[in-house]
């Protein structure tokens, strides 16, 4: 089951910094698990790179920007406007109009509270609230409930029986919605590790900015005081929309949203530094055709998902340099022709997509279909 | 022919402590902060999570993205390192 793999601890484990009986854990399960088992070697190389410099000073280019961000204030966890709205009714009437509510809606509020689906929540540091009551050892956190963080407190959330969510310190997330098929979350803002193991679309967390529905994976999405969402992806797929506007975000790639303008172009998070620049002065800045031209011309063959979702952002002249680009890194297949892809053809995007090397188009198309019945 | 190869090897050492410290620096700064703090200063986690305010967990996550992004960023080492395991 991807909920029980160790990814998320291989970095601890290579530190000697988990418990014995976590550490143990991740030894069994990395004897039977080979992507875990990959990953480790994966970390474990670059654990091992980093230690042979460990003992040198750090050369300033290093602390460029650490410094800064050590002296920046932690981000306050803004308050929601509690303040109510001034009533300008006489009083009797408010009253009045408050008993009727409490009499006609009282009793079925009462049952339907103590109906509500819930999932169970455990403490992993500090004292994580549910409502306004912090949570012991474990809590249960039911459907319209919030859940927070404050700065030295971390909760896990088992979301029914198809994963987990790791709530981190600063962060206010509502339990939206538990029916077989869909688990939905609302992320007001803080971090979320998710990691969950279900047919893609059962698992869905709206943020200020964008929609994050899960295609079958493990990612960390981060919400700030701004509304503004990053989506950081480390196994599969996870699809972010908003309003028509979406994007698909493969593992070790990262994909930001910001209110009313939605996902940007997903790329990988060790993509070129111009094109990352660029690229988020393109989506959100009105970069234009100058930052379009950056873009183009740092992509490497590994960023022609990048490349890929540009076409269906750029227009006339700038998708046709677009898909000049891409052809160079990755060939146009047969049956996919220019006119055809200037078009926006969806036939012809996937059949170029699945030529990228990532997992076939139609695996997470389906995302857009029915919604598949049933536990894998 | 000994000091050829041991040439190679101070070769090879060298570009892979320039590769890492280029990768490392081209981390996001929350990242970087998080393995400089580790490997140059040689923190435990507990004293990272004090030094940044954060929790243990907070930097336990730091350090396995940054990981996974040093680990792409250094592919090209991961035979050598292997072979000299």
């Amino acid at each position: 089951m991807l909920e029980k793999h160790v990814v998320r601890q291989l970095t601890a484990y290579c530190h000697h910094e988990l418990t014995l009986t976590e550490s143990s854990r991740v030894q069994q399960h990395l004897e039977v698990c080979e992507p875990c088992r990959r990953e480790h070697e994966h970390i474990r190389v670059a654990v091992d790179l980093a230690s042979q410099i460990r003992l040198r000073s750090a050369p300033d280019s290093l602390w460029e920007g650490v410094v800064q961000a050590l002296d920046r204030s932690p981000t306050a966890l803004p308050g929601e406007s509690t303040s109510p709205a001034r009533l300008g009714w006489p009083r009797w009437a408010v009253a009045l109009a408050t008993l009727l509510l409490v009499s006609l809606l009282g009793t079925s509020w009462y049952y339907w509270r103590l109906n509500r689906p819930s999932w169970e929540v455990a403490r992993l540091e500090g004292k994580p609230k549910v409502g306004w009551s912090a949570i012991g050892a474990t809590g249960r956190i039911a459907v319209g409930d919030w859940l927070e963080t404050d700065q030295s407190s971390r909760a896990l959330i088992s979301v029914g029986d198809i994963g987990e969510v790791e709530v981190d310190p600063n962060t206010r997330v509502r339990m939206v919605r538990s029916r077989e098929t869909e688990h939905r979350l609302r992320l007001a803002q803080g971090t979320l590790h998710v990691t969950i193991s279900a047919p893609p679309r059962y698992f869905v967390v709206d943020t200020p900015s964008a929609v994050a529905t899960d295609l079958g994976c493990m990612y960390t999405l981060e919400v700030d005081h701004a509304g503004v969402g990053r989506l950081y992806v480390t196994f599969g797929w996870v699809a972010f929309e908003l309003n028509g506007r979406e994007s698909f975000v493969p593992a070790d790639a990262t994909c930001e949203t910001r209110p009313s303008v939605g996902p940007g172009t997903p790329h990988y998070e060790d993509a070129p530094a111009e094109l990352i620049a660029s690229l988020a002065r393109f989506d959100f800045e009105n970069g234009g055709t100058p930052e379009l031209a950056v873009v183009l011309s740092n992509a490497r063959k590994e960023d022609a998902f990048t490349l890929w979702h540009l076409l269906a952002r750029t227009a006339g002249e700038a998708r046709s340099h677009v898909y000049d680009h891409l052809a160079i890194l990755v060939p146009a297949p047969d049956g996919v022709t220019r006119d055809g892809v200037l078009r926006l053809d969806r036939n012809m995007l996937d059949l170029w997509w699945n030529a990228l090397g990532l997992d076939d188009a139609s695996w997470w198309r389906i995302w857009k279909g029915p919604i598949p019945q049933g536990p894998q | 022919m000994v000091v050829r190869k041991s040439l190679e090897t101070v070769q090879l050492q060298r570009e892979m402590a320039d590769g890492v410290k280029s990768a490392v620096a081209e981390l996001k700064p929350k990242l970087r902060i998080a393995i400089v703090l580790k490997y140059f200063d040689d923190l435990s986690y507990q004293e990272i999570a004090s030094v940044l305010g954060c929790s243990v967990g907070t930097v336990a996550s730091r350090l396995n993205r940054g990981h996974r992004l040093l680990a792409r960023k250094l592919a090209r080492f991961r035979n050598t390192m292997t072979a000299g395991d």
